[in-house]
This record gives structure tokens, C-alpha cells and sequence, in this order.
């Protein structure tokens, strides 16, 4: 009947937009995930105490670096 | 300078590098080597290098720059740019924690060298920006006892502290990744303006200049991209600056592409003569041609085999058949 026809023709419409999301957020999320896993970020925390266990022991360094600046009080 | 007064905050801000990395008590910087411990900033790596060798000149590359000797070179972990293609990413991409490191202190860096019979230094394999006082300090005493001083860099870093490192530098090699801002950013974590820049102070700042740009397949190797690339080289450097086209292989987080054609390396090297400059060479590619010819007649200057120099004829930086002047560091 031609009302069936045009309720099929609607569901496969629908069926197809679900899997393109699907595909472009699978893709976007993808992406995201690969890009942060190879750009460290500016604010990674280090393990004070290991840090300084090392610097104790000369295995690095320790020294007042140069170039940088007090943040103002936020 | 150091930052001298009270923290109040606790959080600094590192000024090396364009990033202006805003750290809190605890946080370490992008570069990995600078950490911010008790409100003061740190760095992890002085006189605690990674990797310390003997290497030919011609491998860093440097072709014009006491061609045949060696060269000390040394690097600690770190780096402030993330390059997907990086080939020493097992230190570069490192915290200085997780890397095996000697202690070397700048003046043991140059009775090193001197020990074993080097003219010069490189601060090289990672990025020599991140360990700058590292690098300036070794570089300032390499200077008094006669050695030169060679940085193998990306060239990220703010305007000042480059001034002050070009005060002590001889030479550098420095990567231009590509000639787009767009690449820099999406495959390096970094910005071409920056590098350009670097460029202009170097030569400024009178530091003898080669460039090399790694040509990765579909990525960069567009010829429009590296004739605009030799075109500004020719602008802002003039046509003497030597020019190393190198060979891509996968490598880190590329592994997915195949290594640079050498068909893609031999168009970039014509573009690069079509554009005017003198000196262009094609590196990683076993058996290609790399001599050294006068820009003026043509004859064979300097000849080389892989990193070995098989004959130089300069005769005090001249040809020796037409007497051009050929650009250089040679003694």
C-alpha cells in the first residue's frame, strides 16, 4: 500500500542518520583521544617527593631555573 | 631572570618559550623538564645529560662547519615541541625521571670534549632550548677554552633567551618542519611564526645557519609548500644558506606512513636550486650525492661518503679554482 510504502522509506531514512552520527561522533572521539594522548598537558602534576628524593641523590638536577616569573595573586 | 620575589600564589610562570607554561606548586612544565617545587621553578636536567656521544659534524647535519671533525654531543630529556614523527622520542618525550642520566656538569662537558680530541660541541638529539642554562653555561666555557659551540634545535623559544644562548653559539642546525603554521600546530604542538623568528635573531645574532626539513610523505611534501619555503630562505637568509632535505621514516606515532621517496627528496632539492639557493643537500638516503660544488664554476669543494668526508678542497674557505668565497665555518 502506498502508506507503507513512504513508513518504510522514513525508517531506513532514520536507520541511516543513527549509523552517520554514530560513525562521526565514533571518529570525533577518536580523534580527541588521540590527539590528548600525544599532547602533554601544560599543567602535569610530578611526584614532589620522588622529584626530591632524586635531586637528593644527584640524579637530577634541582637548580633555580632562569626566565621565569612570580605569578600576581589571583 | 629568575623570578626573586615572594610568591604569593605559589604558581609561576615560565618565560623560555612561547608557551608561557602557568605552573602551580607541583606542576611541570609542557617541556617536562621544569617543574615548578615550593613556588620556585626548577630545572630537572642541568648537568644531568641523557645522552652524551662522539659524532661526525656531517651527521647533525652540519656540512658547512668544520667539515671531517668530530663533535661532542649531548641532550637530556625533554622537549617542548611533541612531533608524531620524532626519532629520539625515547628521550625527547621522557620525563628526565624516567631517562638513565650521567652527571656532567658544564666544565666537565668541555674537559670531555677536549679529552677526546673535539673542537666543538652540539647540544643535540632532544631539544637544547629546554636545558638552556645547561647549554649556555657549557657553551660559555666551551668558548674560553677555544671549542665552538653547535645547537641541533627547533628553534621554539622566546626572543630573550635565544639572544642571550646566540651570545655563546657558533653554529646551529635548525628545523623548519614545514613552511605551514597548520602543521606545526597539528603534528608538533608548536607555531611556525616562532621558528621564522628564530631564524631572523640567529642570523642577526651572527650564529652560522643550516636548515634541514624532514619531507613526510602526504604531510608536507607538497612542492608548492617547499618552493614557498625555499623562497623565504632565499629572502631572509640569502642564497648561501645550506639547506638539508631529509628522509622520513615511521617513526613513533607515525608508523602508519611509508618512508620519503627519494623522487620526492630529488623534486624538493630541484625546487630548491629552481629558487636559487646554493647549497641543498638530500639526507638519509645511502649512496646519494652530497658533495659540496663551488656555486660559481661548479667544482667539487668538498666530497662525502655517508658521515666520512673524502676530500675538502677549500683552500681557506675558497675555491680553489675560481677563488669564490664559499660560505662557511671552516677552521
Amino acid at each position: 500500500m502506498p502508506g507503507e510504502k513512504t513508513k518504510r522509506k522514513k525508517l531506513d531514512l532514520s536507520f541511516i542518520a543513527a549509523i552517520a552520527v554514530t560513525l562521526f561522533l565514533a571518529v570525533a572521539v577518536i580523534h580527541v583521544v588521540r590527539t590528548q594522548s600525544t599532547m602533554i598537558s601544560s599543567n602535569q602534576k610530578v611526584d614532589v617527593k620522588h622529584v626530591q628524593t632524586l635531586i637528593n641523590q644527584g640524579r637530577l638536577s634541582g637548580r633555580e631555573a632562569e626566565h621565569w616569573e612570580v605569578m600576581p595573586k589571583q | 631572570m629568575g623570578g626573586n620575589a615572594e610568591t604569593v600564589t605559589g604558581w609561576v610562570k615560565c618565560t623560555l618559550c612561547p608557551k608561557e607554561c602557568e605552573l602551580g606548586p607541583g606542576d611541570r612544565g609542557n617541556c617536562r623538564a621544569r617543574v615548578n617545587i615550593d613556588g620556585k621553578l626548577l630545572t630537572l636536567v642541568y648537568g644531568k645529560p641523557c645522552a652524551v656521544h662522539i659524532d661526525p659534524i656531517e651527521k647533525k647535519p652540519m656540512f658547512h662547519f668544520l667539515p671531517g671533525t668530530s663533535i661532542f654531543s649531548i641532550a637530556t630529556a625533554g622537549c617542548n615541541l611533541h612531533c608524531k614523527f620524532c626519532q629520539n622520542w625515547d628521550i625527547s618525550q621522557k620525563d628526565p625521571e624516567d631517562t638513565e642520566n650521567g652527571d656532567l656538569p658544564p666544565d666537565k662537558v668541555v674537559q670531555a670534549a677536549r679529552y677526546s680530541v673535539c673542537n666543538s660541541i652540539a647540544y643535540t638529539y632532544s631539544e637544547p632550548m629546554i636545558f638552556f642554562e645547561y647549554t649556555r653555561d657549557a657553551s660559555s666555557i666551551a668558548r674560553q677554552a677555544g671549542l665552538k659551540n653547535i645547537l641541533v634545535t627547533a628553534g621554539y623559544i622566546s626572543e630573550k633567551p635565544l639572544r642571550e644562548l646566540c651570545k655563546v653559539t657558533d653554529g646551529a642546525n635548525l628545523d623548519i618542519k614545514a613552511f605551514s603554521d597548520d602543521y606545526y600546530r597539528n603534528v608538533c604542538d608548536g607555531d611556525l611564526a616562532t621558528v621564522l623568528k628564530t631564524f631572523e635573531v640567529m642570523k642577526e645574532e651572527g650564529v652560522f645557519l643550516e636548515i634541514t626539513n624532514l619531507i613526510v610523505p602526504t604531510l608536507n611534501d607538497d612542492p608548492g609548500m617547499i618552493r614557498d619555503l625555499c623562497r623565504w630562505l632565499v629572502k631572509n637568509g640569502g642564497p648561501d644558506v645550506p639547506l638539508h632535505f631529509s628522509r622520513f621514516f615511521p617513526m613513533y606515532l607515525m608508523r602508519n606512513l611509508y618512508p620519503t621517496p627519494q623522487k620526492t627528496l630529488e623534486t624538493a632539492k630541484d625546487i630548491a636550486k629552481e629558487e636559487g639557493l646554493h647549497f641543498v643537500y638530500v639526507g638519509n638516503v645511502p649512496g646519494v650525492d652530497e658533495d659540496t660544488n663551488c656555486p660559481n664554476c661548479g667544482a667539487v669543494l668538498i666530497s662525502r661518503v655517508g658521515y666520512s668526508v673524502t676530500a675538502n678542497k677549500l683552500v681557506d674557505g675558497h675555491c680553489p679554482d675560481c677563488n669564490a668565497v664559499i660560505a662557511g665555518v671552516w677552521k
